[in-house]
């Protein structure tokens, strides 16, 4: 018998994070980000569910009231989005995850060496669109918006509690198709509630212009936080 | 989800740690899984051979335990488990609430070495 063998076993406490490694790297981005004075908004939804198309409108409107903007997105492959997001005249940058599910701070962090942080107001975050696996991973944002599209049903809040529940603001989207689609806008309001408690919801369609200035001047009230060194807002749903 | 990159996340840490005790083997690891994370265990376990393969775990058993979700019920001033992990209301009194006490875990509890 070997002397290990021979030695009884011996148990280590850890309660360790299993994502210490991103959360790490998220919150040096999150200070970052507040030193710099930038608001980070990191969009979240499946796919399909008009992330670009709503970001084209917010990034063309932010700019025409002089907000300096920029946005990050991505995908796990071609530079699409980023082309469509670039015609607003904002810097852009894709991240192509190469199949991988969901941006994490890393992927962030390597956007921004040559950025400077300073000289913009708000920085945007389209995440890949997947319901499941953008849920665990902070990117350093100071708010995390949901979307949920009339197109996919009413009760996915309920199917994918996880990411709703982690949002700090639910866009209901393309609601200019909610009558063709037959979808419940009152039932799709209760269900991001009962998934998320409190959660501010607003309806809109980047096509006919609905909810947008509502969801700009939300944007906002959360540019530069008038008192420096206090957070911009709760950070979303930190794990452990 | 993406276990599998869970799984080698739980390998590096693990890893670590036991070198720093000084252990020849993990033989054993438990990992708390919160029910609002949308990790499945089953794929964690699945992949764990592949995971731990060459390392000081290439031997050990992985465990995980799914922690239900808890919220803080304001009105009844305690902590309840929801009857629907998608509806976040006290069962007894029916007050929504979103101050989530656990389920959201994804922690490497302990493990067992030798």
């Amino acid at each position: 018998m070997t002397e290990s063998a021979m030695q009884p076993p011996r148990i280590l406490e850890l309660r360790q994070n299993l994502l210490k490694k991103n959360d790490l790297q998220a919150a040096r981005l999150r200070t970052r980000f507040h030193e710099a004075g930038v608001v980070v908004v990191n969009l979240v939804s499946g796919p399909g569910t008009g992330k670009t198309r709503l970001l084209e409108e917010t990034l063309s409107r932010l700019r025409a009231a002089s907000i300096r903007v920029a946005a990050i997105v991505g995908d796990p492959e071609t530079d699409c989005d980023a082309e469509r997001l670039a015609r607003s005249g904002a810097p852009v940058r894709q991240i192509r995850t190469h199949g991988i599910c969901h941006l994490d701070a890393e992927m962030i962090g390597k956007q921004l060496d040559d950025w400077n942080l300073s000289e913009l107001d708000l920085l945007f975050i389209e995440n890949v669109g997947n319901l499941v696996c953008t849920t665990n991973y902070d990117l350093g944002e100071s708010l995390r918006v949901v979307l949920l599209s009339v197109t996919e049903g009413e009760e996915k809040p309920l199917k994918y509690p996880g990411l709703f529940n982690s949002a700090d603001l639910a866009l209901i989207t393309k609601c200019d198709l909610a009558e063709a689609c037959e979808c419940d806008l009152i039932t799709a309001r209760r269900n991001l509630e009962s998934v998320r408690p409190g959660i501010p919801i607003i309806l809109t369609s980047a096509k006919t212009g609905q909810g947008i200035s509502e969801w700009v001047s939300f944007l906002l009230a959360f540019r530069r936080p008038e008192t420096p060194g206090e957070p911009i807002c709760a950070s979303p749903s930190p794990v452990n | 989800m993406h276990e599998l990159a869970l799984a080698q996340s739980i390998v590096e840490q693990a890893d670590s740690a036991a070198r720093d005790a000084c252990a020849s083997a993990v033989t054993r690891l438990h990992v708390r899984i919160g029910m609002l994370s949308g990790v499945l265990p089953d794929a964690l376990v699945n992949c764990w051979e592949i995971a731990a393969f060459d390392s000081l775990l290439s031997q050990s058993e992985l465990t995980c335990e799914m922690v239900p979700v808890t919220i803080a019920c304001g009105q009844c001033r305690c902590i309840v488990t929801p009857d629907v992990l998608s509806i976040l209301r006290c069962p007894d009194c029916g007050t929504p609430s979103n101050d989530v006490r656990t389920g959201r875990e994804l922690e490497l509890a302990w493990v067992e070495y030798q």
